[in-house]
């Protein structure tokens, strides 16, 4: 398979290669810490039905 | 942990509103100083900027966030045996039930998840639980990253949808064999998988079900790629070997029969290997899986296994040459 047909479908990663991604202005110029903004802002229940609803699975240890 | 730290702590603190918790542990593995190094950076960043510690963002809610680094015991990646560790004993797992669901760390409810599933977290709760499914398959939402290694023109990392066929990873994202040689062989799931795949496999898709349905185990997804020139029964001795290394001891099955299966291994690759030895490691084998406390006793089988299975013909080679028939 030709490898330019190929993408990586980045969710994860998406910040990888971002010069600051790994420090906390880099991360928050980006929606960093939105997401634990939106939870605190509901009561406890309701983010845990939306990841219960969509399971990123377990990934094993080992 | 070393490229986007604060996803992976941002996961886990919604993690831990969620259910209630006010304290949070990565357990980092001893060898990956600079993973901690990075983490401890970000939980310093976070702690300043008020995201962690009391009162976060000004909820009304307290969090503290604990680095801890290993020793370097591959057996701590057994969740119980990590929490063992945290507690300040032995890396050694623990008897379940009580699983640590309700009887955790420091005998409290405990949530334990890989790193990877934590930082799926802050993008589900963005976009969606929908959003999310979107990828990969009904069984295994989302995306995976797999890791290339072995005999691969381009080996690293790749974040695709579960489901992507192994051929599109090995062939595609990793550029094939290495020195255009032929595949002999793949871990679907690292040193795991409990069973090695052929090349007839390439077109097994890389979710948990299809996995399975092939034979193995999907595992940590990392791919390691055998070429044609590659000795299976050197490489099941150095997996063994390692398993021998890891165990950490407390079941008699798992730490004698992967010393048992090391030796009759090393006796193929110098030359005293016996046809009869090739039953007497499967025999060990069967000793071992579902003898021990953890998985790793369980996993420990095989590359004996799935080599005396998939390359019986390369052990008797061992013994007809008189010792390994390969050069490389």
């Amino acid at each position: 398979m030709s490898t330019s047909t190929l993408q990586e479908t980045k969710v994860v990663t998406q910040r990888f290669d971002a010069p600051d991604g790994a420090r906390l202005d880099g991360y928050r110029r980006t929606g960093g810490y939105e997401a634990l903004r939106k939870a605190l802002s509901t009561r406890a229940p309701s983010s845990a039905t939306q990841t219960k609803a969509s399971p990123a699975r377990s990934k094993t240890a080992s | 942990m070393e490229r986007d730290p604060h996803q992976l702590i941002e996961g886990m603190a919604v993690g831990a509103y969620a259910i209630g918790s006010t304290e949070m542990y990565i357990f980092c593995r001893g060898e990956f100083a600079y993973a901690a190094r990075q983490l401890e950076r970000a939980a310093a960043e976070a702690y300043e900027a008020g995201i962690l510690g009391k009162n976060i963002m000004g909820s009304g809610y307290d969090l503290d966030l604990i680095i801890h680094r290993g020793a370097g015991a591959y057996i701590c990646g057994e969740e119980t045996a990590l929490l063992e560790a945290i507690e300040g004993r032995r890396g050694q797992p623990r008897l379940r039930p009580p699983f640590p669901a309700t009887h955790g760390l420091f005998s409290k409810p405990t949530v334990v998840n890989n790193v990877e599933t934590f930082a799926c977290v802050p993008h589900i709760i963005t976009n969606g639980a929908d959003w999310f499914k979107g990828f990969g398959t009904e069984k295994s939402p989302g995306t995976k990253m797999f890791c290339l290694s072995g005999d691969v023109e381009r080996p690293g990392n790749y974040e695709v949808p579960f489901g992507t066929p192994a051929r599109d990873l090995i062939e595609g994202f990793a550029g094939g064999v290495k020195g255009g040689k032929k595949l002999k062989a793949f871990t679907p799931g690292g040193a795991s998988s409990t069973q090695f795949f052929g090349p007839d496999k390439l077109d097994t898709n890389m979710d948990w079900e299809s996995v399975m349905a092939a034979g193995s185990l999907l595992g940590t997804g990392a791919i390691i790629v055998f070429a044609e020139d590659v000795c299976m029964v050197r490489a099941a001795l150095r997996y063994t070997r390692f398993y021998a290394h890891e165990s950490c001891g407390k079941c008699t099955p798992c730490r004698e029969g992967t010393y048992w299966m090391v030796n009759t291994l090393e006796r193929f690759e110098n030359g005293q290997g016996r046809e009869e030895d090739i039953a007497i490691m499967n025999d060990v084998a069967g000793n071992i899986i579902g003898r021990s406390f953890c998985a790793l006793g369980d996993f420990s089988i095989a590359p004996v296994t799935s080599t005396t299975k998939l390359f019986a013909d390369e052990y008797r080679q061992h013994i007809a040459k008189g010792g390994c028939p390969f050069d490389r």
